[in-house]
């Protein structure tokens, strides 16, 4: 375990120095794979389908934001549907404007679950969407969960029951049209949205329990849940699904979710402590659950202390720095008060002197210095040996008044 | 020599103007009535065309049902259903974007015055600076002013 906790460290770290090329990377990797799984189940557009055309548009993802990818696999979509037949791609059209216009404009960090659920569902993942997305985001996720489902039965459909519509002679245009959005809530669609949902939801709050391994409860009891749930819908509905493969997957799901759960949330529940204290306006009750640390992270948590004390975070990057600036420590030690009040006498004793006609010079000397700190230290008024403090305090003098005592 | 406080203040700040300058700093260009009407401009138009894609949707599912019945429709209450389920669709929407713009606003306001004070504070940084520099240029200078002397 500790060996898992230090690569996972040095992981988090190497992408911390390194993110400049890791996130490119990532995006093109997850572009090739999207647009793979997109092409191999509804190729009809052979431009599309071309290795080179797929590395083109992959590095195009690659360089643009998250959801570049998101827009350039919609296109790829649609491009598909219109190569079928022009109505098909109309919807399409239709289909994803309304996505973007009924939800994701709002929240478009979301929109990715249009394209990733697809993916998830070409990989045989599919228990891992509702659950990741529970654990994750929790039930605020449940809206572009079922956006994703609907783009997945139209992806699904297409090859299924449009394709051979539209390639029928005995089909007219009438059974095209309405064939597509009757494709999309079929009762095999419609199990699996409302498994999803639930699923979600339950992870959700079972993540959000104040107890312990909460995390690997809801893993559990997710994916459990969503084949259990599958299985008992199909045998009430009369639909069709290979309960070896959902077994499979779902099992490929727990593995995923627990990789998720490792990078996102790792407590060390050996080491949790119950706090009871209060305050004039509430009992407080609160559960501390450290996380887990080996050696190296609390090395690195020794050197990042000693670097990183000047750097602001984010957070604090506004907020004043308790460090002194260089004008207070220049004058660290030094009563100014006292000095302007010494030089002020000295002032008014030198003026009174000058009207008296002593005779005093008024030389005023100024002297360059090699740095701040030692100006007032190269002042030279007089005799300097007495003057001069030999501890080391800097001796505040009014410039340039000579015979000064 | 650099100020590192200053440093890091101006380091904050660059980091802040390369991530917000096209949402809070724009959005505060804005009083705060004029970018809510234009956000809820936006939405009810977004939303009119969302609500007719929704019902060609609708057409599309039950086209043989509507095209047969065609000849024996009502069209005066079906019409009215209409309106009204636009009505309360557009309500909804409304709502949200209502929402979401006055949130939005508040919280690029509170950005771009935390941007603001500390502009102030570094600008104040930058006088003292020039105060302390030039209380060593006096100093720099060799300056008689001996009356004594013939």
């Amino acid at each position: 375990m500790n060996g898992l906790m230090e690569l996972r460290e040095r992981l988090k770290n190497f992408y911390e120095d390194y993110d400049f090329v890791i996130r490119p990377v990532f995006r093109f990797v997850l572009a090739l794979i999207s647009l793979i799984a997109l092409n191999n189940q509804i190729g009809y557009l052979e431009v599309l389908n071309q290795v080179f055309v797929v590395l083109i548009l992959a590095v195009i993802c690659a360089i643009l934001p998250i959801n570049g990818l998101v827009l350039i696999c919609s296109v790829v979509i649609v491009a598909h549907s219109m190569a079928l037949s022009v109505e098909t791609g109309a919807f399409a059209i239709i289909l994803y404007l309304l996505m973007v216009l009924l939800y994701f404009r709002f929240v478009p960090k979301d929109a990715l679950a249009i394209i990733l659920i697809p993916v998830a569902f070409v990989f045989h993942v599919d228990a891992a969407v509702p659950v990741a997305l529970g654990l994750i985001r929790g039930p605020v996720s449940t809206v572009s969960m079922i956006f994703g489902l609907i783009s997945w039965s139209y992806v699904q459909s297409l090859p299924a029951d449009i394709a051979p519509l539209v390639n029928s002679d005995e089909s007219s245009l009438l059974d095209v049209i309405q064939a597509m959005p009757r494709a999309l809530f079929t009762t095999k669609m419609l199990l699996l949205l409302i498994v999803s949902v639930i699923v979600l939801l339950i992870v959700a709050m079972i993540r959000k329990l104040a107890s312990s391994h909460s995390w690997e409860m809801s893993i559990a009891v997710g994916s459990i849940l969503y084949v259990g749930l599958k299985i008992v819908g199909s045998l009430l509905l009369g639909v069709d699904i290979d309960i070896l493969a959902e077994i499979f997957g779902t099992a490929l799901s727990v593995g995923i979710c627990l990789i998720i759960e490792f990078f996102n949330f790792c407590a060390d529940y050996t080491r949790t402590e119950y706090l009871e204290f209060e305050d004039d306006h509430n009992y407080y009750n609160v559960r501390v659950t450290p996380k887990r640390t080996t050696e190296y992270m609390e090395s690195l948590d020794r050197d990042a202390t000693e670097d990183m004390s000047q750097i602001p975070s984010d957070d604090s990057r506004f907020m004043e720095s308790e460090q002194q600036n260089e004008v207070s420590r220049k004058f660290e030690g030094i009563n100014l008060q006292s000095k302007l009040e010494e030089s002020l006498k000295t002032l008014n004793t030198n003026q009174s002197g000058k009207e008296n006609g002593t005779g005093d010079t008024t030389t005023r000397i100024y002297r360059r210095s090699g740095s701040v700190s030692h100006r007032w230290d190269d002042l030279e008024t007089g005799d300097d040996d007495e003057d001069r403090n030999t501890s080391g305090d800097t001796r505040v003098i009014s410039p340039g008044r000579k015979n000064l005592k | 020599m650099v100020d590192k406080r200053r440093l890091y203040l101006m380091i904050a700040m660059a980091r802040f103007k390369d991530k917000k300058t096209d949402s809070s700093v724009r959005i505060s260009n804005y009083h705060q009535r004029d970018y809510i009407a234009m956000k809820l401009i936006v939405n009810f138009l977004v939303t009119t065309v969302a609500y007719i894609l929704l019902l060609a949707f609708y057409a599309m599912y039950n086209l043989e049902d509507i095209l047969s019945n065609l000849n024996e429709m009502n069209f005066r209450p079906i019409l009215a259903v209409i309106i009204v389920f636009y009505l309360v669709f557009l309500g909804v929407y409304t709502v949200i974007a209502f929402t979401r713009a006055r949130i939005q606003y508040v919280r690029a306001d509170a950005d771009v015055e935390q941007y603001e004070n500390a502009l102030d504070r570094m600008n104040r940084m930058y006088r003292e600076e020039d105060r302390l520099s030039e209380t060593d240029d006096e100093d720099d200078y060799d300056y008689f002013d001996d009356d004594d002397e013939d």
